[in-house]
């Protein structure tokens, strides 16, 4: 049974489309990666399967209950949207006992949230006192307060150092593993790639890839890296590639070229006629983070 | 709604709130009180819907509250500022996200947040009560004022009193709460309140002649005083309520019908 199930889900604010005509169905269980570069829609998304905003068109449904009941649904998600939110003056654990009042959960469950996310030592510290980092623990915490079987974290890693990154991804992973569904947003592609066992890809409010993650790896196949001597050339090289039919990408001095192995051959010989010398030219598999800038068309925004 | 209400005291409890609300509620019942001893009887201006104080009105069984009376609106005003915040720190916090996803109910949470606030301003208006009467008498000694006629009714006036000072300030704050959402930032909302307190009513006043007696302040003061010469106690708290309901409406349906953007 999907647990998310959205059809031709559109929300406008104003002139801007935030989401269009959006299909995505993301089945029990697991942690599936909403990827997609800043501004591409994933927050909006979220906003509306909790019923924050509402949407212009379409329909959508949680656990089959439509997004215009949400109280069906409430107590079996929990969220973090767009980072922590807490009253700085008061302690972590006042926050939460708040937050689990609200719900009607027990205060004993105020602890074991801090537990799990590392916060129980500074848990009668107030929360403006926080590292960035922690705050975001914090706010995982809260999301994990009713013990949901949902989980819709929007971009949970943010602001934390590699070692609370790692945390993070082992707890989505045992999270995802207890038979929760973990819907984790992110720009961050290895984040996903790491703690995701399916991915939906969203650019601008259009979903362009939706499935299993090995789906996704495996249809990205691989592509040549090419590298000009000059930097200068790097931009005419990419121009030369494209006009002779290669599907090309430029990301860090370095040239992608949509093509495998057998082609790179190919790709030198076009360089050398057009006077332009190689200082590297190796065959890559296709990484996550290729696929997704390869369909998203946008390396700066997808890799900040 | 139980564990709404239990939910917002928690968040109310917040030092900043606590030491903000309440202290300021009692530091301007204690400057209030200590201004109309001093200057009774000068003929000094006060707030809308306010009399002068004369001596004899001190002396009157409730002289005990008139300077909480007088400068009621100045409590309102406090109690304006501590619903405006509460209401737009949930939005500029962000924490409006997890309430309302936590409970989709928008009503019952929005019900919630305002008789958690009304027990908030209960506790903080007794707190500048009880800290205010012990004074009176020294300042009503030193200023000459007799105060033989309050003993009789003492409990009685100062429960009455009570009463009305609370109902007053309570509509200030359900003023500040309807400013905070439409608003959604306290800065602009607490504007709003003290601009129209001191300066708007003061000028639509001039304008409205006796017609100022229904103005929101006039008729909120005339409550805090248990009725005044321009309006009976019982027409300024219908018309108090009229204001506060128009204001919990406007609150409520724009609370209900927003998108959640913060």
């Amino acid at each position: 049974m999907s647990v998310i199930s959205t059809e031709r889900l559109t929300r406008r604010f104003g002139d801007v489309v935030a989401v269009r005509d959006l299909d995505l169905e993301i089945l029990g269980g697991g942690v599936v990666g909403l990827v997609g570069p800043n501004g591409s829609g994933k927050s909006t998304l979220i906003r509306l399967l909790l019923g924050l905003i509402k949407p212009t068109s379409g329909t959508a449904t949680v656990f089959g209950a439509p997004i215009s009941h949400p109280l069906t649904y409430a107590a079996r998600v929990g969220a973090l949207v767009e980072g922590p939110a807490f009253v700085p003056t008061l302690s972590a654990r006042t926050n939460l006992r708040s937050l689990a009042r609200l719900r009607g959960i027990a205060n004993r469950r105020v602890d074991e949230v801090l537990e799990a996310v590392g916060l129980l030592d500074r848990s009668k510290e107030p929360a403006k006192r926080f590292s960035l980092g922690m705050k975001q623990r914090l706010g995982i915490a809260a999301a994990l307060l009713p013990d949901p079987e949902l989980l819709v974290l929007d971009e949970p890693t943010n602001g934390l150092d590699p070692a609370g990154i790692v945390e993070i991804r082992t707890l989505l992973r045992r999270l995802g593993d207890e038979g929760r569904t973990v819907v984790v947003s992110s720009h961050l592609l290895s984040e996903i790639e790491a703690a995701c066992d399916a991915l939906a890809i969203v650019r601008f409010g259009d979903l362009l890839f939706s499935g299993p993650m090995s789906e996704l790896v495996s249809r990205a196949g691989g592509c040549i890296e090419a590298q000009p001597e000059h930097i200068a050339d790097v931009a005419r090289l990419a121009d030369l590639l494209a006009s002779r039919g290669w599907t090309v990408s430029v990301r860090e001095g370095d040239v992608l070229v949509d093509a495998p192995a057998s082609q790179a051959a190919d790709v030198n010989r076009a360089a050398a006629e057009a006077g332009m010398t190689l200082c590297a030219l190796r065959p890559r598999n296709a990484s996550l983070e290729d696929v997704f800038l390869r369909m998203t068309g946008t390396p700066r925004e997808a890799s900040a | 709604m139980i564990r709404v209400v239990r939910s917002e005291l928690t968040r109310l409890g917040s030092p900043s709130l606590l030491l903000g609300g309440i202290g300021l509620m009692a530091f301007f019942g204690l400057l209030a009180t200590v201004v109309v001893f001093v200057t009774a009887g000068s003929g000094s201006a006060t707030l809308p819907g306010t009399q002068n104080i004369t001596v004899a009105m001190l002396e009157a069984p409730d002289g005990m509250f008139a300077g909480l009376q007088t400068f009621a609106g100045m409590l309102g005003i406090v109690a304006l500022v501590v619903w405006a915040m509460s209401a737009t720190t949930d939005v500029s916090s962000g924490l409006i996200r997890l309430l309302v996803q936590a409970e989709p109910r928008r009503l019952l949470l929005l019900g919630g947040k305002i008789v958690a606030l009304v027990v908030f301003t209960c506790a903080a208006t007794l707190v500048a009560t009880i800290m205010v009467m012990p004074m009176v008498q020294g300042l009503a000694k030193s200023a000459g004022v007799s105060t033989a006629a309050w003993q009789p009714q003492l409990v009685h006036t100062m429960i009455t009193g009570y009463f009305h000072l609370t109902l007053c300030v309570l509509l200030w704050g359900v003023v500040g709460l309807c400013a905070g959402i439409l608003t959604r930032s306290a800065g602009i909302s607490i504007a709003i309140g003290i601009g129209y307190l001191l300066v708007f009513e003061g000028v639509l006043s001039m304008l409205l002649g006796s017609g100022q007696k229904w103005l929101p302040g006039a008729a909120f003061g005339a409550i805090a005083s248990g009725g005044s010469a321009d309006m009976a106690f019982t027409t300024a708290l219908l018309l108090g309520a009229a204001y506060a309901l128009a204001a919990l409406v406007v609150a409520a349906v724009t609370f209900r019908r927003r998108d959640i953007t913060a």
